[in-house]
């Protein structure tokens, strides 16, 4: 076995290329899913891990499902007898620049003194009387490029504050993009006076606390917590892990094209050793341990490279989890013992399993076969065999029509993309044989001919580079086709000219009043929401003619339903909440409100891409009613004609000082700019996948070329100029790429329609009409041409210079 | 070995360990809140004590704002039913801060309170302690003529008895505290001098013997228990001058019926500051007041805390004018308060020097020897 193994270095000696190959194949699939699986663990922590390093990780929390609590209760709750210690917080969102940051207000002075009190007596006495004074830990201060003294500017519903750091305070990543104040401080500056977010406690307070607290309080524990943290973000999470694994699954058909290609070139040495008495299963040994080897150092290097690629990954997806979630994530990752084991050995597994076809080819090996002759590709496999492409397909399909929710979904998705990868060698080799009987006797069909002699060992890098294309483009094409689809529902919802929030203060009942005698104002249009226990949303609505216009029915017709839902009886849902509580128009559903559970007909469903929580539309006045909230968040002015902007703004801001317009565009701007950033990690992915397609296609032309060293020199012996032979190995690196390019079109459009018509509407529950946006191919096509003539022309320079007749010689 | 496989060898140690590296969990400092920082809110224009003033009560029970400092101390020796020892220590305190804003907050607060609550455990000598902060806002902590509190922790005055109550989760008291002899002036009028500058004071009053009664818990057994308390009630603005270090205080209650108090106010260099002063309480009630010149008093033996603190646990004192000659000794050595402030507070036994045998009980307080 010894002799073995040091016959296969010799030859990964004469054949560096291929090694780096292999090993920067697997090392970018399992980097891909060691950064995705990093970034998971952050989202799911990221609800609360701050204020249990203040807290005591062991604590539990006091929430008011209905909203913020009414700071007199931890007075009263502080104030009983052997109560236990108790942190009152206010926590709040805030932007600086396109940085969402979590404003964590508490009292320092009610921190538990024998617990791990984590802020320094030094870093906390600057915090009291002071207005604007803030803590941040060394993290943020460097992630915000600032320092101790400096004025931190920040926007709290839509409303300028400026900070100023006054310390720093102790903490890891949890106290990443956390501000943290004294209460008094940040009641006055944020205006909210009386509030509390929640109260935490120790957790051997939770008998205590349950006998004591009023009947609508809830108390939640870190498990729960994180369960809420983890089924917010689960639509999200399981898109990535599926992303992650498909690039597993394209760095794994890198080391099997590798692999399968080692083989072939030792085919020699092999039939050599079985001449000379090494066993079947000894050569069967020698591939498993290359095998073994190669995916063992390629994970590693990839649990290294995904770890640094990790937080920049995490970058991307901070953002749209603070602003659809509501989450302030770490901004740094903590990778565990169990992760980086657990990747290793599915990358490993995957890596021996992939290569089992070649096992078994090597064991077929007779002994003796000396002569290097051009492989006999076998033909004429069995029907089973042949069949098997299409009956994944099939059942993949299937799989995907049948089930209703995501994870069966996704396995429907990997079967088929097996089944692609099984029929894009088959397909491809069609394609190759049609163009070479078109082109006959001319170079290119000669060359294209050498091609298909090979076809066996070309397979697995036809598949490989197909399914890699196809995926990048499928995934970007998802991905455009789904934002026009939410351009084209924002135009449509938002028909408003103009909406008008404020910063400070209210807008009510007396606003629109106010408003609707304004001769600029045709009409009016109000919203309020209100979040629920859930993550989903309630929001009242103030509609006029138009804006019912604005809806898109999927179910039932709100507009025939407008008289029952005027009425209060009936509400609207949108899709997701429809999908989710598997509610249809005609249904009833029953709501907790302040003023008790209240059963509602459903009216009809319509298409709502502003959450995946789900959200149920009542009309405003029952919404009043049953909240006693008169507050709307926005006013929708619809002016008449000619109306001068500038003379409104001017009027909005003599009657509500705080308030500000703002168009229709800029709403779809927003909407979209929202959009953009939730769909930067997709994209992301979709250039590691494409980034590891080009590793593949290389690989496998970089081998072409190499490997058929020996034809050529026949060719070049033959009397083939040396541009002649350039070109035919150029024809055939670049129409290996074409016709994988080729076969990436379908097999992008069927990714593509998975993911939209599929995936989506399982993940977040909304469904998406299908387009098709070809820009994603337009970029991957010339690309993929390109790579494959730039691949070709090393081996094609090295083999039109090089002496044929050592080649020659050795058959 | 070939050069090639150590390469590799080395290239997978580097890998590993860094991303073992990775894992690690990030150490966090553990700190806590620092009573200085608490005091550093702002300058502020309190009102300095320059002369005496006649005060009047009960209004003197309540909280004085226009001061910086303030605290109401008892502290007592107490016994179980089968004799064992028992220590106590129930401190409120008040910092006033003058803050930089007015903030539109009911938690906006000028006032920080500290409750520090200790139990000296004699028989198995250990030593219980606990600690609690409060802001001046939504009536989390306060102190009138009759109510001295931080949230659930308090004391309340009814007719002439102070009812303690305080439950610090692994120790509780609760104990009924009733005054022997009348309120004791200390120095001039309560006017109580300890620096050279004018200010260098703090309006000071003791109630040097107040019989107690009442239960003690230690973790799940309660305790009954009976024994004497001190009350000390004092405030002011920048007490001590820049020259003083610390000081020891000594609460004696003797058992031939008298009580001393000693105050020893150290300079930096460890030296015995000319405004050391001390006061005797006759069983009668009587007081004198007691000039540094007329005591004296020696370290017999020093204690090293865990942080390498030395601390004078065992003293000889002198009181010639009172024929006085006696040791105090410790009752045990690890009565070291740590928390926000660092200090020593503890029972102690005092022994006649000549006769060698007991004269009375007492409590001890040394501060300035710590870190805090």
């Amino acid at each position: 076995m010894r002799l073995l193994l040091q016959s296969s270095r010799r030859f990964f000696y004469r054949h560096p290329g291929q090694l780096i190959l292999a090993l920067v194949g697997i090392a970018a699939g399992v980097a891909v899913v060691t950064g995705v699986a990093l970034m998971r663990e952050v989202l799911i922590d990221a609800l609360d891990s701050a204020t249990e390093s203040l807290s005591g990780a062991e604590s539990i929390r006091i929430v008011d499902p209905r909203g913020p609590m009414d700071e007199t209760l931890f007075i009263e709750l502080a104030m009983t007898r052997g109560a236990p210690p108790l942190l009152p917080v206010l926590s709040s969102r805030l932007r600086h620049g396109n940085r969402m940051l979590e404003l964590l207000a508490l009292d320092p002075l009610s921190l538990e003194q024998g617990g791990p009190v984590r802020l320094t007596g030094s870093a906390t006495g600057p915090l009291f009387g002071q207005a604007n004074a803030a803590l941040v830990s060394q993290r943020t201060l460097e992630r915000l490029d600032l320092e101790v003294g400096a004025t931190l500017s920040v926007r709290h519903f839509g409303e300028q504050l400026d900070l100023e750091i006054v310390n720093v305070v102790a903490g890891g990543r949890e106290l990443d993009d956390r501000i943290i104040m004294d209460l008094a401080a940040a009641q006055h500056l944020t205006g909210r006076q009386g509030e509390l977010s929640f109260i935490e406690a120790p957790v051997d307070a939770r008998a205590w606390l349950a006998e004591r607290l009023p009947e609508e309080l809830r108390l939640i524990d870190a498990d729960q917590r994180r369960e809420s943290a983890a089924s917010l973000t689960a639509g999200m999470r399981a898109n990535l892990t599926a992303m992650s694994l498909l690039s597993l699954a394209v760095g794994l058909f890198v080391i099997y094209s590798v692999l399968a290609f080692l083989l072939v070139q030792r085919r020699r040495t092999i039939g050599m050793m079985r001449a000379v008495g090494v066993t079947e299963g000894q050569v069967r040994g020698l591939l498993a341990s290359e095998t073994l080897i190669l995916a063992g150092l390629g994970a590693l290097a990839g649990l290294a490279l995904g770890t640094l690629m990790a937080s920049g990954l995490l970058e991307l997806v901070r953002q749209p989890v603070a602003e659809l979630y509501r989450m302030v994530a770490s901004a740094g990752v903590q990778p565990t013992p169990l992760l980086y084991v657990s990747v290793w050995i599915l990358a490993v597994v995957m890596a021996l399993a992939s290569v089992f076809g070649v096992l078994r080819e090597a064991q077929r090996i007779p002994p003796g076969q000396l002569a290097r002759t051009v492989h006999e590709e076998r033909s004429g496999a069995s029907p089973i065999w042949r069949w098997l492409p299409v009956f994944l397909l099939v059942a993949g399909l299937g799989l995907i029509l049948v089930t209703r929710s995501l994870p069966p979904v996704l396995v429907g998705l990997f079967i088929m993309l097996s089944g692609c990868a099984l029929l894009a060698p088959v397909l491809g080799m069609h394609l190759l044989r049609m163009t070479a009987a078109l082109t006959r006797s001319s170079l290119v069909g000669r060359a294209i001919k050498m091609l298909l002699s090979s076809r066996q060992r070309l397979a697995p890098a036809v598949s490989a580079l197909s399914l890699a294309l196809a995926l990048s483009a499928g995934v970007g094409m998802m991905v455009l086709g789904f934002r026009a689809t939410v351009d084209d529902w924002v135009a449509r919802l938002i028909n408003a000219d103009t909406y008008l929030t404020v910063s400070q203060g209210q807008l009510d009942s007396s606003s629109m009043e106010t408003l609707q005698d304004w001769p600029e104002v045709e009409m009016l249009s109000g919203s309020r929401q209100v979040r629920m226990d859930d993550g989903s949303m309630v929001v009242g609505y103030d509609l006029n003619p138009r804006a019912w216009e604005g809806f898109e029915w999927l179910d039932g017709d709100g507009l025939a339903a407008r008289d029952r839902v005027e009425s209060g009886q009936a509400v609207l849902v949108t899709e997701p909440m429809a999908r989710r509580d598997g509610l249809s128009a005609g249904d009833t559903l029953e709501l907790v409100t302040p003023s008790g559970t209240v059963e509602f007909e459903v009216a009809a469903v319509y298409r709502d891409y502003s959450t995946d929580r789900g959200m149920i539309a009542m009309i405003g006045s029952r919404f009043r009613e049953l909240w006693n909230d008169d507050q709307r968040d926005s006013i929708g002015l619809y002016l008449g004609p000619g109306v001068d902007h500038e003379a409104l703004e001017q009027r909005v801001s003599e009657t509500f000082p705080a308030g500000h317009l703002t168009t229709r565009e800029s709403v779809r701007e927003q909407t979209l700019g929202v959009f953009d950033r939730t769909f930067r990690i997709s994209w992301a992915l979709a250039i590691l996948v494409g980034m590891i397609a080009a590793i593949a296609l290389i690989s496998a032309l970089l081998a072409l070329g190499l490997e058929r060293a020996r034809e050529y020199a026949t060719l070049r012996a033959l009397g083939l100029s040396r541009a002649g032979l350039a070109g035919v190995v150029l024809t055939q690196t670049t129409s290996l790429a074409a016709i994988a390019v080729l076969l990436a079109v379908p097999f992008s459009l069927l990714i593509h329609a998975t993911l939209s018509l599929a995936v989506q509407p399982r993940a977040f529950g909304w469904s998406l009409a299908l387009s098709f946006p070809l820009q994603p191919l337009a970029v991957l096509i010339p690309l993929a041409l390109l790579i494959g003539a730039l691949a070709g022309a090393y081996p094609a320079w090295k083999i039109a210079h090089r002496d044929p007749a050592p080649l020659l010689r050795a058959s | 070995m070939r050069l090639d496989i150590l390469i590799i060898l080395v290239l997978v140690l580097l890998t590993g360990s860094w991303l073992a590296w990775q894992t690690r969990q990030p150490e966090m400092p553990v700190e806590r809140l620092s009573v200085l920082s608490l005091m550093a809110g702002g300058d502020g224009d309190f009102r300095r004590v320059t002369e005496p003033v006649p005060l009047s009560f009960p209004e003197a029970h309540a909280k004085h704002p226009e001061y910086q400092n303030e605290w109401w101390y008892f502290t007592g020796n107490l016994d179980t039913e089968d004799g064992e020892r028992l220590g106590f220590q129930y401190t409120l305190f008040r910092f006033g801060t003058r803050p930089a804003e007015r903030l539109d907050s009911a938690w906006a607060a000028d006032t920080t309170w500290m409750a520090h609550l200790a139990l000296s455990d004699g028989r198995q000598q250990q030593f219980f302690q606990s600690e609690r902060f409060a802001r001046g806002a939504l009536g989390l902590a306060g102190a009138d003529e009759t109510r001295w509190w931080l949230r659930d922790w308090e004391v309340i005055r009814d007719d002439q008895t102070w009812h303690l109550e305080a439950d610090a989760g692994d120790f509780a008291l609760e104990l009924a505290m009733t005054p022997k002899r009348p309120i004791v002036l200390q120095g001039d009028q309560g006017y109580s001098r300890k620096g050279p500058e004018p200010g260098n004071a703090s309006r000071y009053y003791s109630v040097t013997r107040l019989d107690t009664r009442g239960q003690i818990r230690i973790g799940e057994q309660t305790l009954a228990v009976t024994g004497l308390s001190w009350l000390d009630r004092e405030w002011g603005s920048n007490q001590l001058s820049e020259e003083q270090a610390g000081w020891d205080w000594f609460a004696l209650h003797l058992d031939d019926g008298r009580d001393l108090m000693l105050a020893r106010l150290r300079n930096l260099d460890g030296s015995t500051s000319e405004w050391s002063y001390g006061q005797l309480v006759q069983p009668d009630g009587s007081a004198r007041y007691l000039e540094n010149e007329e005591f004296s008093m020696e370290v017999l033996r020093w204690w090293t805390d865990r942080n390498g603190a030395r601390w004078p646990l065992d003293w000889r004192i002198e009181v010639p004018l009172a024929g006085l000659s006696l040791v105090t000794r410790a009752t045990f050595d690890d009565q070291h308060w740590q928390g926000s402030v660092d200090y020593w507070e503890g029972m102690i036994e005092v022994i006649d020097f000549d006769s060698d045998q007991p004269a009375g009980r007492g409590y001890l307080e040394l501060s300035g020897y710590g870190e805090g």
